[in-house]
């Protein structure tokens, strides 16, 4: 019991240190070789009770029944048949009665079966042939005595006298026959004895080994019992955690195909264990070309890239498919390698990019009106100036206080459209005539000399269902563009017409333009003409991003023609409104 | 590069000061000080303080009107908007420095657009000054006619040492 300890008691020490799988492996061979102790032990318990019952069963019966009894019966019937012949011939000699000599005739007849039955010695007793053989001896005399006796009956009443006179010589050979008849019985009880013993000392030792077996089967199955529910638990737990293990691994990879960033399993000798599909579409790999080979070879700029994040560059610029790209590495590590996560930046930079330049550009938009604020204050309280030049300056004042007021409307307008609330726009029915006619007239004071304002109304008025003030906004924005672009001076038309099924306001300039490439981009947030803003007019670069993200709103749409040095046409289109009967 | 920094207003007087210098070095005549700016506002409160100084302004607000300018007439400094609607400053810089009737022309920029980048490209456009806006009008005059001092002093090298610190070439 000991060795079997030593040899499959396992310490949790060992489940720790070996691998899983060993310890596993372990288990499964323990409960496996307990089971098929156990079954050797129940064939063994089997096998002795059968010898047992067969021998008991042998013993039994061979040797009491279908030997020693028959030994016992054939001495005792020897006798009596023996007895029956005298008896036979006793009456025979008396009454000279043939009659009488029938029992005689039947016990000669046996006595030699019995002898025969004797002689047979099926026990293989030593002793009882010679016995046997001596009984034979004086059972033959006194046969030869009966045959004399009755051959002397025969002869007539003389022969019968003396056959009564022999009777008493008679005598002493049947006492010497009874004697040996009895010393046969004395064999036959001697068998006996001796089977019992034997019989008996079967029965113990069957009862003492089966006690034996029994109790070391019950010590063996004792330990099996304390032993195995703990193996088979840590086999099942071992299995569990296997199968726990195997579905979070499919799990994982299932997660990782559908991650974003790209991820790479590298090992601790550079080799790519594994990586996703957006690790094969961010190096333009395709699917398992990686795997089991040196990433150095493979992604060099994968190398590249963790060395710099190694250095401490959140991101690098790397060469991929001949472009420009930022990427961002993080790197956990695990027992042999790595995780390592890549994440293409380039688009979160480049937005980085346009936010910092936009916040350049509104710090640029708003320091230039307050430059002149703050240059007319200080010099109005500097300086003793005349009358004229200090209402000159006044006017300054108020203007770009007013065009302060406009950049922060519009920078707030910009972060009310990409936020999620809505922006509010009220529609309703306006006369377009009527709007530019009221912009020309507040634009009309403070017109730059050196240039033309053309205002073009319709025939009839044209009503367009929109928002006034916004509309108001977006347009008077398009004429300040145009002024702003037309440094050379021309003219500048400003025209209501219905066009189709809707109403047309034309901001159209003689100045600039704009070229063919950039006219799909003048819309977007931030965009600008001159993105160094080494020269030209400044601007947020949202005027006509809000302009056409209100238009859109009003379920309108701005366009732009324009053609480089030439000038500019931007043309609002709004859905007309029923004309009021009134109006 | 930390020199391009409006200095502190000063106690409003700069036309005394400005006759002090005047009467020492630069003899009876006025500067003649173009100033290339797009922006009304700003084009007001340059000629008014300058001309309060003494100076004498001439004004353009286009790059291109302001080289026209430069080929007819005689200026002692350019004061030069950046940001200007048909060519940029930068560019009429350029094309100052390399014209030889204009090469020697001292040229100060002034501009809302403040980063150490651009005004670095104000240096290797071959200005002597970068003026940032929002600036003191009142200074205006002291600062330019300081820039034209040290121009003629120690030379166009010395006064951009003087303004932008230490080449870093």
């Amino acid at each position: 019991m000991n060795a079997v300890e030593a040899t499959f008691d396992i310490t949790a020490e060992d489940v720790r240190a070996t691998p899983e799988h060993d310890s596993a492996r372990l288990a499964r061979r323990w409960v496996r070789v307990s089971l098929l102790v156990l079954m050797g032990l129940v064939a063994a318990l089997v096998a002795t009770a059968g010898f047992a019952v067969r021998n008991i069963y042998t013993l039994g019966d061979v040797r009491y029944v279908k030997e020693a009894a028959p030994i016992f019966a054939s001495g005792q019937d020897a006798l009596v048949e023996m007895l029956n012949e005298e008896t036979a011939v006793r009456a025979y000699v008396i009454t000279a009665d043939s009659t009488a000599l029938k029992p005689y005739r039947q016990g000669l007849r046996y006595e030699r079966l019995e002898l025969a039955e004797l002689a047979r010695n099926p026990t293989g007793d030593p002793q009882l042939p010679a016995h046997v053989a001596t009984a034979k001896t004086q059972v033959d005399a006194l046969d030869r005595y009966f045959a004399s006796e009755i051959a002397l009956v025969r002869r007539g009443s003389k022969g019968q006298r003396e056959a009564a006179a022999g009777v008493l010589a008679e005598k002493t050979q049947f006492d010497r026959f009874r004697r040996s008849a009895q010393v046969l019985e004395s064999d036959a009880v001697r068998i006996f004895t001796r089977a019992r013993n034997e019989q008996h000392h079967t029965y113990v030792v069957t009862l003492i080994v089966l006690l034996c077996g029994g109790l070391v089967a019950l010590a063996i199955a004792l330990v099996l019992l304390f032993r195995i529910p703990s193996r088979l638990y840590r086999l099942y737990r071992h299995e569990e955690e296997a199968r726990r293990a195997a579905e979070n691994g499919a799990e994982a990879v299932r997660a990782l195909t559908h991650v974003g960033d790209a991820v790479a399993l590298i090992d601790s000798d550079g080799v790519i264990r594994s990586w996703n599909p957006a690790a094969e579409r961010l190096f333009g790999l395709p699917a398992d070309s990686g795997l089991g080979r040196l990433a150095s070879s493979v992604a060099p700029q994968l190398t590249e890239v963790r060395e710099h994040a190694a250095s401490g560059d959140s991101a690098t610029p790397v060469m991929l498919a001949g472009q420009r790209r930022w990427l961002a590495v993080s790197e956990s590590p695990f027992p042999d390698g790595s995780v390592v996560v890549i994440r293409d930046v380039t688009d979160d930079r480049e937005l980085e990019r346009m936010r910092s330049e936009f916040v350049a550009t509104a710090a640029h938009e708003l320091r230039t009106p307050l430059a002149a604020v703050y240059g007319a204050i200080r010099t109005m309280r500097g300086v003793t100036l005349e009358l004229d030049q200090r209402e000159q300056f006044l006017a300054l004042i108020e203007t770009e206080s007013e065009r302060l007021r406009t950049i922060t409307d519009q920078l707030l307008i910009t972060a009310q459209l990409d936020s999620a609330a809505p922006v509010d726009v009220y529609i309703e029915p306006v006369d377009l005539g009527e709007l530019i006619a009221s912009l020309a007239s507040s634009a009309l004071v403070r017109w730059p000399g050196g240039l033309d304002l053309d205002v073009i109304q319709p025939p009839s008025p044209v009503f367009a269902d929109t928002d006034a003030p916004r509309l108001h906004q977006v347009v008077s924005n398009l004429l300040e563009n145009a002024i702003k672009y037309s440094p050379r001076g021309g003219q500048i038309q400003l025209r209501v017409a219905k066009r189709g099924g809707y109403g047309a306001i034309d901001v159209a300039d003689q100045g600039l333009g704009i070229p063919a490439e950039e006219q799909d981009r003048i819309f977007e947030k931030f965009y600008r003409l001159d993105p160094d803003m080494a020269r030209g007019v400044g601007g947020s670069g949202l005027g006509l991003h809000i302009a056409r993200e209100l238009i859109r709103r009003m379920n309108g749409t701005i366009t732009v023609s324009s053609q480089a040095g030439s000038g500019s046409t931007f043309t609002i289109l709004l859905p007309l409104a029923p004309t009021p009967s009134a109006g | 590069m930390t020199c391009a920094i409006v200095r502190a207003a000063g106690p409003p007087g700069t036309a005394t000061r400005l006759r002090d210098i005047d009467g020492s070095s630069a003899g009876s005549r006025a500067l003649r000080i173009l100033v290339v700016e797009d922006d009304p506002g700003m084009r007001l409160l340059c000629s008014v303080n300058l001309e309060l100084a003494g100076f004498s302004v001439a004004l353009a607000s286009t790059g291109l009107e302001g080289l026209e300018r430069t080929r007819h007439e005689h200026f002692d400094l350019v004061l030069l908007d950046v940001m200007l609607p048909d060519l940029g400053g930068l560019d009429v810089a350029e094309r100052l420095r390399s014209a030889p009737g204009t090469a020697q022309l001292p040229i100060v920029f002034f501009s809302a657009r403040a980063s150490r980048a651009d005004i670095e490209q104000g240096r290797l456009a071959g200005a002597i000054d970068y003026i940032v806006k929002p600036f003191d009008p009142l200074t205006l005059a002291d600062r330019l006619l300081d820039d034209f001092e040290e121009h003629r002093r120690s030379g166009h090298d010395g006064v951009r040492r003087m303004r932008f610190g230490p080449s870093r070439s």
